[in-house]
């Protein structure tokens, strides 16, 4: 149904062409009820067969006339390897002549997965053939591809001859999405990531797939498909949730919260242990501020305490325990990490590298939005704190280069101003529960979990559309 | 900055208003060309093609113009008595594909009491694997489309209980990508049908939590072409299909203002065919119920006030979803 034009034609055009139509329509419909027939009184032949592969051929997704075949070939079945192998085989060249009519059908292309899964020796080198051919044809069919990916996983073929054929595929067209797709799936299990680290890869793979994307966009920068992959690489992306704020809120020794803010959104059960005086915060003690059952805050209660200093332990797992001293009737709020996991220094020298070739690349080919976008990238990953200027006045930049999605610009812009607010708040203030985030431009409220702790928020003068984020201010609800 | 050699022009040609009455002719029409070739070559999927045009003809508040005696006989018709599941036409086989868009039309008519029930559940549940994927039929076709079909269908029967959700959820993050998007199967590239298909199972089993929203959210927000089309993947052409995968999928995750409304309402009008009533996938080709409903859907999450509000997740009207109870996660921004 996709990509059908519209022709005009003369009366007499279209009079010729609904003649034709009709006879085809009825060769169809007969066809189809000799097969229902055929298939109602339980008669699987090759007669059935041959009808079947003739409607296949005009309308390859009708799924009922391949479970037809399946059925008919499942009852043909002997004990015989060499007949098997040839009705098999025969099947392949069905879904091949379908593949021909429409090279994106699911019906032939299950049917395929069907039939080698059904052959006692598959041929799966042949199949790998195929694939290409396919591919070749149209580099982009996602149902080849997941085939070759069927087929890889069954063959003797392995992750690392398949990033060989993904570099070539990319080598002949820069554009090609989907080998780099392919390339980002590959590489973690070619090269598996360290535990507990925020990249996809270890550092020196990293390294080395960042220095060939930086060639591959020197080589077109218009291109749109390595840049993708290019962010990729760039963006951190953090495995487990941290905790990053406690909070101790209090109006006096009868009324103290605890609240805990995380980097991810977690179950209740998935909370560390923490104790005050010693004595364990029971699980199911902790609510979430809008019952919500995965939550950045958590928030409990704490029984009467009496007055001077009281201890607080947490727990991440054996060997990480941190501790804070609190005073009941004084709130205060102890960041417990940074916002971000740290980078190492490699990978931070090679993203400076990155940055100097995009500014290069910018001076050489100014207002590519997709140069521009990575240095917002790159430099967000190296410190948007101390990037901060720079980074709005790209996104700027971006905003008046790429007008259709100036509101995701505003956005990011927004979340930059508030994650620059957020460090700072932890850098220069110490038990501060004052914010102010007022005559911000603000479109939106970016980690409004971060703003739990706070007594009082000034939100005043921004361009804000939505507060629904600030059901997690805990802090302000407390007299 | 590079070009977009794979972008349409939209010209003064091109519709600019919303052609209402046409459409609701188109649809009511082809329902009664039953002899046409176009009918015949479309039976594999029609009670999805029905789904489509009950849909629209609801939007467009003329679903009293269908004939709903007919359409309920031809429904129960296509229960298979063995699975439970439903055929798309009579002699055809049961698939999830069709047994949701059975459903959908049923609780649209309010008419689930006509079938049997607990023999759909029955149906859906039995076709759930090890990994907590599902399988479209017992040929064992996997694809995260089906699983959306799976939940989609029990949260409308509201018996969700009957499978494994925290298995079916993470068998769809397990077909997540590096762009955040989602794909047919573990290891399949993103595209926009898909990716809604995702984003919906998490939002009807309230697991939204795991999408990176500004991540996905960018990568959907780039599919729209300077035309105001949006794409499926990156350097594809625009199709009005799209329109609904990916507008739904930005509502879902609260964003839909990433994209330029102004811009993508004029390429979606563009795409009516001023003689015939319907949409296309792109201006000037040929119209389809498919392409109807979800440029009627697209229209009506951006607002358009004659068109009857849609709920992003079901892409069934939102008061039809009011009448059972049934709610969403909507992600913040």
């Amino acid at each position: 149904m996709h990509g059908r034009l519209k022709i005009k034609t003369t009366a007499e055009q279209a009079a010729e062409k609904q003649k034709e139509r009709e006879e085809k329509r009825k060769l169809y419909l007969g066809g189809l009820t000799k097969a229902f027939d055929k298939r109602s009184t339980g008669t699987y032949d090759e007669e059935g067969l041959k009808v079947t592969a003739q409607l296949l051929m005009a309308n390859p997704d009708a799924a009922t006339l391949w479970n037809f075949r399946r059925e008919i070939i499942l009852a043909m079945k002997s004990d015989d390897h060499e007949s098997w192998d040839k009705l098999l085989q025969g099947e392949l060249s069905v879904v091949e002549n379908c593949l021909m009519k429409n090279h994106k059908s699911y019906g032939a292309w299950h049917h395929r997965c069907w039939v080698m899964e059904n052959f006692p020796n598959p041929p799966w080198d042949k199949e790998l053939a195929l694939c290409d051919k396919y591919l070749k044809a149209d580099e982009r069919n996602f149902h080849c591809w997941d085939y070759r990916r069927f087929v890889v996983a069954r063959s003797s073929k392995q992750p690392e001859d398949e990033l060989k054929t993904s570099q070539q595929l990319i080598e002949r067209n820069l554009s090609n999405y989907s080998a780099w797709h392919y390339r980002s799936k590959l590489l973690p299990l070619v090269y598996p990531p360290l535990p507990d680290t925020p990249h996809p890869v270890p550092e020196n793979t990293l390294i080395k797939e960042l220095q060939t994307v930086v060639e591959a966009v020197f080589t077109d920068p218009s291109d749109q498909s390595p840049w993708f992959f290019l962010r990729w690489l760039v963006n951190r992306q953090e495995k487990n949730p941290r905790l990053l704020q406690t909070g101790f809120i209090s109006s006096g020794t009868k009324d103290s919260l605890l609240v805990c803010v995380f980097s991810k959104p977690l179950m209740q059960q998935n909370i560390p242990q923490i104790s005050v005086d010693d004595e364990d915060v029971g699980n199911n003690e902790w609510h979430a501020p809008d019952n919500e059952t995965y939550s950045y805050v958590w928030v409990v209660q704490l029984k009467e305490l009496s007055e001077g200093e009281h201890s607080i332990a947490i727990s991440f797992n054996s060997s990480t325990k941190k501790s804070l001293t609190v005073s009941p009737g004084k709130t205060s709020v102890a960041w417990m990490t940074e916002l971000e996991e740290e980078l190492t220094g490699l990978t931070r020298s090679t993203l400076e590298e990155v940055k100097q070739n995009c500014i290069t690349l910018d001076e050489l080919d100014p207002g590519n939005k997709w140069v521009l976008l990575t240095i917002v990238d790159v430099m967000w990953a190296l410190d948007s704190y101390s990037h901060q200027a720079k980074i709005s006045s790209y996104l700027s930049q971006l905003q008046d280069l790429d007008p259709l999605r100036t509101k995701y610009y505003a956005d990011m812009k927004s979340k930059l101003s508030m994650e620059t607010a957020l460090k700072k708040h932890r850098l220069t203030t110490e038990n501060d529960d004052q914010f102010k985030l007022n005559e911000r431009r603000l479109t939106r409220i970016a980690y409004s979990h971060l703003l739990a702790c706070s007594k009082s928020v000034d939100l005043s003068c921004n361009e804000l559309s939505s507060i629904q984020p600030l059901k997690s201010l805990v802090a302000c609800a407390c007299s | 900055m590079g070009s977009h050699p794979k972008d349409v022009v939209i010209t003064d040609e091109h519709p600019k208003t919303l052609l209402y009455q046409k459409h609701a002719d188109y649809i009511v029409g082809y329902s009664k060309k039953k002899d046409d070739y176009e009918f015949t070559m479309t039976e594999h999927f029609r009670m999805s093609g029905m789904y489509w045009g009950i849909t629209a003809l609801d939007l467009l508040n003329q679903l009293d113009r269908m004939d709903s005696t007919e359409i309920l006989d031809f429904i129960c018709k296509c229960q298979d008595k063995g699975s439970g599941g439903f055929s798309p036409s009579i002699g055809h086989d049961a698939h999830l594909l069709y047994t949701l868009s059975a459903v959908q039309i049923l609780v649209i008519l309010e008419a689930l009491d006509k079938v049997d029930v607990e023999a759909i559940v029955k149906y859906v549940a039995g076709l759930q694997n090890e990994d907590g994927s599902f399988s479209g039929d017992q040929w064992g076709e996997v694809d995260t489309r089906f699983s959306f079909c799976a939940v989609n269908t029990l949260a409308l029967l509201k018996r969700l209980d009957a499978i494994n959700t925290e298995k079916a959820v993470e068998f769809v993050m397990r077909c997540q990508n590096v762009d955040g998007g989602f794909g047919t199967r573990p290891g399949s590239e993103s595209h926009a049908g898909q990716i809604y298909c995702c984003v919906g199972l998490l939002s009807i089993t309230g697991q939204l939590h795991r999408v990176n929203g500004d991540l996905l959210g960018w990568w959907l927000c780039e599919r729209q072409l300077p035309s105001g089309g949006l794409n499926g993947r990156p350097e594809k052409l625009p199709d009005v299909c799209y329109s609904w995968w990916v507008l739904a999928s930005l509502t879902m995750l609260g964003r839909l203002h990433w994209i330029n409304a102004d811009k993508m309402r004029v390429f979606i009008l563009a795409t009516q065919d001023a003689e015939t009533g319907g949409f296309t996938d792109r201006p000037g080709d040929m119209v389809d119920l498919y392409h109807t409903l979800f440029g009627l859907a697209g229209l009506s999450l951006l607002g358009e006030s004659s068109l009857k509000p849609i709920n992003p997740v079901f892409c069934m009207p939102q008061y039809v979803l009011d009448r059972i109870s049934v709610t969403v996660q909507i992600m913040s921004t």
